[in-house]
């Protein structure tokens, strides 16, 4: 298995490689030139020529790329073009926000939708199943954004529980950390909650109209054994290989998130940078979405072989 | 008491969109100490249906209507669930056809068996069950144990699989072990093998009691005391083996007799019993049998016939028809 | 009856036996009649201002209430429907095109073509869907037609790999050998057989991502990526609700339930087609 997840990482670093090239000349193919963005029409010439010797915005692009790939070896991110500040600067602080809450989702989707599954497949056919997956269904239906703006309508106005937006660090006031994430976690992670919900339900469904569970039953399992030690194991390869396709869409909807309730992530930072056309920024951020989800399907793909026997790398 | 179980009037009902269906109708029989007793008959007979309600493993929407299931001088139809879980596994324990998806395909071996004495004995060390799962593996006819132990199910081949199943159904030295169609799944070579394992079992435990059930009565015969012959949820026949075969009373017996394939010196043709199974929806007025039988008459369309003994010199022998000779 | 008619009126009852099929059929309807012949009966231009009070909440004159700019909200919604549905419809139809194209060529093909194939559909899935559509509004600038071409590019992969799979699988069989001695050329036989195979899990997979589009889009749009002002896209409805919701918090609501209720319906409508194609499940559920 070892071997396999290295094999993987060299996968993956090549990918991101492939990635930034093309994310490189793509950027720098559009219309839109950074400085004129920045320093309106009529520049002074004197000061343009000055900015561009040291971004090297003056080079032919594939040397502005080795350039830039060479820098970023030796951990030098570059500097966003709107204020000099140091790429690494602006994001040492947001990834582990960003992390805390596309994890905190996952985790969090997780928690919430197995019980719901399990209990919806046990049940089935009854009032209980029927309210579980009509819920779910519903939750499917419904923007994440449109779930965090209501969500700051009832808790933070309504109820005044949560603030709404900004950011606390957990050293400082855990509770006050706590509340002003817990809101983006659920909005973030409450879709994929409702998609294992419905997905575990299904898998159980099918398990337990197996033989080896009317066995296990023949064994002298109690009920309670039967559902969560005998099936639940059998029921999740289709429900992680579900919660794999939804990773890139959590990731988006992170994004979107991060702007709802004003929260200082990556997500926050690729949205503002855009609008700037601050390559060296866009450049870090997206490959680091990129590199989330390649790490995220690797710790799937360990699961896999972790729950299924019959799995060997 | 001279029986280890004791069923009478036993009628399971499914209840569905289409209307009730009986799937056993008033069976009564009795399982004695020491025997073996085999259950044959068509597919959908109801001889499956009967092992499930012994244990009552039957799938919903199906349902005890009436009857009662003496074992050990309490009636497992009026048992709570918790009191079947105690039962399952260690007093009464079942083997099932398809050996190949038996076994929890995520769970090795080991853990698959010392769950059982885990369950059933909760006092017993890590050690003795350790000696207890080797043992039962050995008295299986297994050999290099260790790997057996440390494997998991799609790693061993089907009669290895089959061969585990048998051991957890008797590690716990059960009073009834129910075996349905244990070998019909497996290659020709290993059914031998596996029906060998099973009989040696019921001779050498004096505390055990098996019920065979299998759609071939030629196999019965050559293994069991005894055989019951179901029909569309009801018995028809119980007598001792040998005169099963070589004294049937009831068409359908001899009708399954003459239709299984075997190979003798003199080929005999295939007596193929004619006709359907009707449907387990309606209520028949006479024998059940009536529409496939050779040898009716009027009076069989119009009662019922009762299960009565025609035996002689105190061995008994059960027929439910008109015309027993 | 004959073979035919009698096939048919089978899958008729089977139909009309599954509920979530009705339901989402009846519901899919209702949005597209809405989309094409609501905005003639609705009472205000999308675009109208002072149409009543500005801000107002619901009231007779106007039944969803007023945005800051006194536009009537109800007009607005029902505008949006025929904005979404069109744009998803779009997206639906260029993603399989450009997904067919891609699966086809990349089984048929084979070889280094393949392989190159997949490992693009690779990186379009391994970057998330709005950064893609981020990089495309970028190089375009905002708009109707950049959700179309990003969500695009999005979900064509899904596309393409169903039909490569169904490509690579069919490429050996005999009726392409077969359909070779009757004289038609490959490329009309790979489309021919492959298409009618695929056809069944391509339908249920776009009621999908027609839905997926429809959130798609109204998150792009509230990112400001999306459609621009004064287009009422519903995700547009939204962003601009953003600066008033607090006290006006039916400014959410409305367009909110149009979203549900529109991704809700295709939804079903997958599900209900899934359990129609597939012979395993009763429609009971």
């Amino acid at each position: 298995m070892g071997i396999y997840i290295l094999k993987r990482i060299g996968v993956m670093l090549i990918t991101l490689v492939v990635i930034s090239i093309i994310i490189f000349f793509l950027i720098h193919m559009l219309p839109g030139d950074p400085i004129t963005i920045l320093y309106g029409k009529n520049p002074n010439p004197e000061l343009i020529e000055r900015i561009q010797k040291f971004y090297g915005l003056d080079l032919p692009i594939y040397q502005q790329y080795f350039r830039w790939a060479g820098n970023v070896l030796q951990g030098d991110f570059g500097a966003s073009l709107r204020d000099g500040v140091p790429v690494l600067d602006l994001i040492k602080e947001r990834i582990p926000r960003t992390l805390i809450l596309c994890f905190g989702a996952i985790i969090f989707g997780i928690i919430f939708s197995f019980p719901a599954g399990i209990l919806a497949a046990w049940k089935k056919g009854g009032w209980l199943d029927f309210s579980l997956t009509s819920y779910s269904l519903v939750m499917l239906s419904v923007p994440q954004f449109w779930l965090g703006l209501f969500f700051i309508l009832l808790f933070s106005y309504k109820l005044g529980w949560f603030p709404s937006s900004g950011w606390i660090y957990p050293g400082r006031d855990f509770i006050g950390f706590l509340k002003i994430i817990i809101m983006p976690i659920v909005a973030t992670g409450f879709m994929e909650a409702a998609v294992i919900t419905r997905m575990l339900r299904s898998s159980m469904i099918d398990v337990l109209s197996a033989d080896y569970i009317t066995l296990a039953r023949a064994k002298g399992n109690p009920e309670r054994r039967v559902l969560m030690i005998h099936s639940v194991r059998n029921s999740l390869i289709p429900v992680i290989t579900v919660i794999g396709f939804l990773i890139g869409y959590l990731l988006g909807g992170e994004i979107v998130i991060e702007k709802v309730f004003n929260f200082p992530g990556m997500g926050s930072l690729i949205v503002f940078s855009t609008s700037f056309r601050d390559y060296p920024v866009i450049q870090i951020s997206i490959l680091f979405y990129a590199a989330l989800f390649m790490v995220i399907n690797l710790i799937i793909d360990i699961a896999y072989a972790l729950i299924d026997p019959t799995i060997r790398y | 008491m001279d029986n280890k179980l004791s069923v009478k009037d036993l009628n399971v009902e499914f209840t569905t969109i289409k209307g009730k269906a009986k799937i056993l109708r008033d069976v009564s029989f009795e399982l004695k100490e020491h025997e073996m007793l085999g259950f044959a008959g068509e597919s959908g007979c109801g001889k499956t249906m009967t092992s499930m309600s012994i244990i009552r493993l039957i799938p919903p929407p199906g349902k005890i209507t009436r009857g009662s299931i003496i074992f050990e001088e309490k009636d497992l139809a009026q048992n709570s669930p918790r009191e079947m879980v105690d039962i399952r596994g260690k007093k009464i324990s079942i083997i099932f056809q398809e050996p190949l998806t038996a076994l929890n395909p995520c769970y090795r071996v080991s853990w698959q068996l010392e769950e059982i004495l885990k369950l059933h004995f909760p006092d017993m060390d890590k050690n003795e069950r350790r000696k207890r799962t080797i043992n039962i593996l050995k008295n299986v006819g297994l050999s290099d144990i260790k790997k057996v132990l440390n494997s998991y199910p799609h790693q061993l081949s089907g009669g290895m699989r089959q061969r585990i199943v048998i051991a957890m159904a008797i590690i716990c030295d059960p009073q009834i072990m129910i075996a349905d169609e244990p070998t019909t799944a497996l290659d020709v070579t290993i059914q031998a093998e596996i029906l060998s394992l099973i009989k040696e079992i019921q001779e050498e435990r004096k505390q055990l009691s098996v019920i065979f059930i299998s759609h071939d009565i030629n196999l019965l015969a050559e293994r069991c005391d005894r055989i019951m012959i179901m029909y569309l949820g009801e018995i028809l026949e119980v007598a001792d083996s040998d005169d099963i075969i070589n004294k049937p009373i009831h068409p359908y017996t001899r009708g399954l007799i003459g239709s299984t394939p075997r190979v003798s010196l003199s080929r005999k043709q295939f007596d193929f019993i004619k006709g359907e199974l009707p449907s387990a929806y309606t209520d028949i007025e006479g024998c059940s049998f009536y529409n496939r039988c050779t040898e009716k008459d009027e009076s069989c369309r119009q009662q019922k016939p009762e299960l009565i003994d025609i035996g002689d010199g105190g061995k008994q022998h059960l027929v439910r028809c008109f015309k027993k000779k | 009856m004959s073979n035919k008619s009698r096939a048919r009126s089978e899958l008729f009852t089977r139909i009309v036996k599954n509920k979530k099929l009705v339901i989402s059929l009846v519901m899919v309807t209702i949005l597209v009649m809405l989309a094409i012949f609501g905005p003639m009966f609705v009472p205000y231009g999308y675009e109208q201002m002072n149409t009543g009070e500005r801000l107002a909440p619901p009231n007779q004159n106007n039944i969803f209430g007023t945005d800051h700019f006194g536009r009537d909200l109800f007009s607005r919604v029902v505008y949006g429907a025929r904005y979404s549905l069109m744009i998803s419809l779009l997206v639906v139809i260029f993603s399989n095109i450009i997904g067919i194209t891609f699966g086809v060529s990349a089984g048929y093909i084979g070889g280094k073509f393949d392989i190159f194939a997949m490992r693009v559909i690779d990186i379009i899935f391994t970057v998330p869907w709005i950064l893609i559509a981020i990089l495309v509004a970028m190089s375009i600038g905002r708009g109707t037609q950049t959700v179309i071409i990003a969500l695009s590019i999005v979900y064509s992969p899904q596309v393409a790999r169903v039909i490569r799979g169904t490509t690579l699988s069919l490429k050996e069989k005999e009726f392409i050998e077969a359909g070779k001695i009757s004289g038609e050329k490959s490329l009309s036989i790979i489309f021919r057989y492959i298409l009618s195979n695929s056809l069944g899990p391509l339908i249920v997979q776009s009621t999908m991502v027609m839905a997926y589009t429809m959130l798609a889009e109204a998150a792009l749009s509230y990112l400001g990526y999306g459609i621009a002002p004064p287009t009422p896209s519903w995700g547009l409805l939204l962003q601009d609700a953003t600066r008033y919701y607090i006290k006006s918090s039916y400014l959410v609501y409305f367009p909110g339930a149009a979203i549900m209720f529109a991704v809700l319906s295709f939804s079903f409508l997958g599900d209900g087609l899934r359990d129609l194609l597939d012979p395993k499940f009763s429609p009971l559920g």
